[in-house]
């Protein structure tokens, strides 16, 4: 047994010694960020999409749009050439982990590529196109580092798309959440009032039950969502959760949209987009 | 079996009443700030109730935050302080995180340019109390005791809002001194977790 333990120390020792660092990773390392395009030729007037793939450290995790208790939304900014016009910044289903003072976050663990479809012009010469992009992020592990990168990427412009990147893009495109109707593992899904006005329920009934369901809502500096109770019992989950009104801040929006995170048996991270009403009731004593 | 079913039963219910008083005791806007005692950077020790009658800034820290780093780099927090130290306003920055000591408060009040107490919270009972989640997290306690503002220092968590830009601390800060109620008590802090002892 000893000689054994000795054995696996020596290898890990060795793999430390071997790439140059100790238990630390630089920190501008600990994401490393790429500009993707699920294209290299670009047509005119043809969509396409952009990506960030953000790899990250073991350990580490980046935000999603809201980070929950602490953190940072992770942010893209696309500089397209003239004529090209981008859409929103899509992010993938996030995952729920705990972090120091046993505070829940939402973000991403080991990648994410978070992406944006782009039109280009209806009339494109032939040639090259620069594309950039400045990522900013903060990565938490124990402590928390905020990180950055201007990226580029160059594409052609031809008479027909040539395709790059397909499964990557793929897969980053079948976990973003979408409404209901398209979800491709739900039978039904809809939100209940629960018995208080600031009290509210989901319910879904999955064609397959998943794994590590959890709710996020989406960043709403008006408001709380506290007390999220996940529940599955054969095909059905039952989310219950409470949305406050903080004292002193108004409802801009009579709803809030909220993502329903879910894993399939593939170990595929998916979500589905609802809208919780909020009523009056929902603002505090 | 029969034993270990009363010990769970035993740790559910201890469980149940921890949860339910600390639901209870969690401060809140309107309600009593909770009494403390702690050791400032110079080692004296410094009491909520030792500023009674004038409007106390609690300010909680941890010098290794990014987010906290900033406001620093920014003088948000310095120049705030300074601005309403005439004011009758009492700052009082609290480290909660598990390996803070009074020297090492000591030597980031120098550093950082820090004229007021940097409170030494390590054991995290202070900032339990008070329920603080982040780094910076901002409460205000009016001249009556109470607590009248729990948040955010200001609307930019990422530094880079360029318009529309609210320090929620300031703002309370005049509404009180102009003898009203605050317009926005809760606001939802940013920043870092706090790193509190096991």
């Amino acid at each position: 047994m000893t000689a054994v333990r000795t054995v696996v120390f020596a290898l890990i020792a060795a793999s430390f010694f071997h790439d140059g660092r100790a238990q630390a990773t630089p920190p501008e390392q600990l994401v490393r960020a790429e500009l993707l395009a699920d294209v290299s030729t670009v047509k005119a007037g043809e969509p396409f999409t952009l990506g960030v793939l953000l790899q990250i450290e073991p350990g580490w995790h980046v935000y999603w749009t809201n980070p929950g208790v602490l953190g940072l939304p992770t942010a893209v900014k696309f500089t397209l050439p003239e004529g090209f016009a981008a859409g929103p910044l899509a992010f993938p289903t996030p995952s729920r982990f705990e972090q120091p003072g046993n505070e829940v976050g939402f973000g991403y663990e080991k990648q994410v590529l978070l992406t944006a479809r782009v039109t280009p012009p209806k009339q494109l010469p032939p040639g090259d196109l620069r594309i950039s992009a400045k990522a900013r992020w903060l990565s938490c592990k124990d402590v928390c580092l905020p990180g950055s990168g201007e990226l580029s990427l160059v594409l052609h412009s031809g008479a027909a798309v040539q395709r790059d990147n397909e499964r990557l893009f793929d897969i980053s495109a079948a976990s973003v959440p979408v409404e209901v109707r398209l979800a491709p593992d739900i039978v039904s899904a809809e939100v209940v009032d629960g018995a208080k006005p600031d009290a509210h329920s989901i319910r879904i009934q999955w064609k397959e039950p998943p794994t590590g369901v959890d709710l996020f809502p989406t960043a709403n500096d008006a408001l709380s969502v506290d007390d999220i109770a996940v529940r599955s019992e054969g095909d059905v989950t039952r989310i219950d959760f409470k949305i406050t009104l903080l004292k002193g801040q108004k409802l801009t929006a009579g709803k809030l949209p909220v993502v329903v995170g879910y894993s399939t048996r593939g170990g595929e991270r998916r979500g589905v987009m609802l809208d919780v009403p909020l009523r009056e009731g929902g603002k505090p004593q | 079996m029969r034993k270990s079913v009363s010990v769970a039963a035993i740790v559910a219910v201890v469980t149940l009443v921890f949860t339910l008083a600390r639901a209870a005791d969690k401060p809140a806007v309107g309600k009593p700030a909770p009494e403390f005692s702690l050791q400032s950077q110079d080692g004296k020790t410094v009491k909520l109730s030792d500023y009674k009658g004038k409007l106390v800034v609690l300010e909680w820290t941890n010098p290794e935050c990014p987010f906290v780093k900033r406001h620093y780099e920014h003088k948000t927090m310095n120049t705030l302080a300074d601005e309403y130290k005439d004011n009758d306003v009492v700052w009082l920055a609290i480290n909660s995180t598990s390996n803070a000591t009074s020297e090492a408060n000591r030597k980031w009040s120098e550093q950082a340019g820090l004229s007021r107490p940097v409170l030494d919270d390590s054991k995290g009972t202070v900032g339990r109390l008070y329920g603080a989640t982040n780094t910076p997290h901002m409460y205000i306690v009016d001249k009556g005791g109470n607590l009248a503002y729990i948040g955010a220092i200001d609307n930019d968590p990422d530094g880079s809002r360029d318009s529309g830009k609210v320090n929620y601390v300031k703002k309370a800060l005049d509404e009180l001194l102009a003898g009203k109620s605050v317009s926005e008590p809760e606001t939802k802090a940013y920043g870092c977790g706090v790193h509190y002892a096991e």
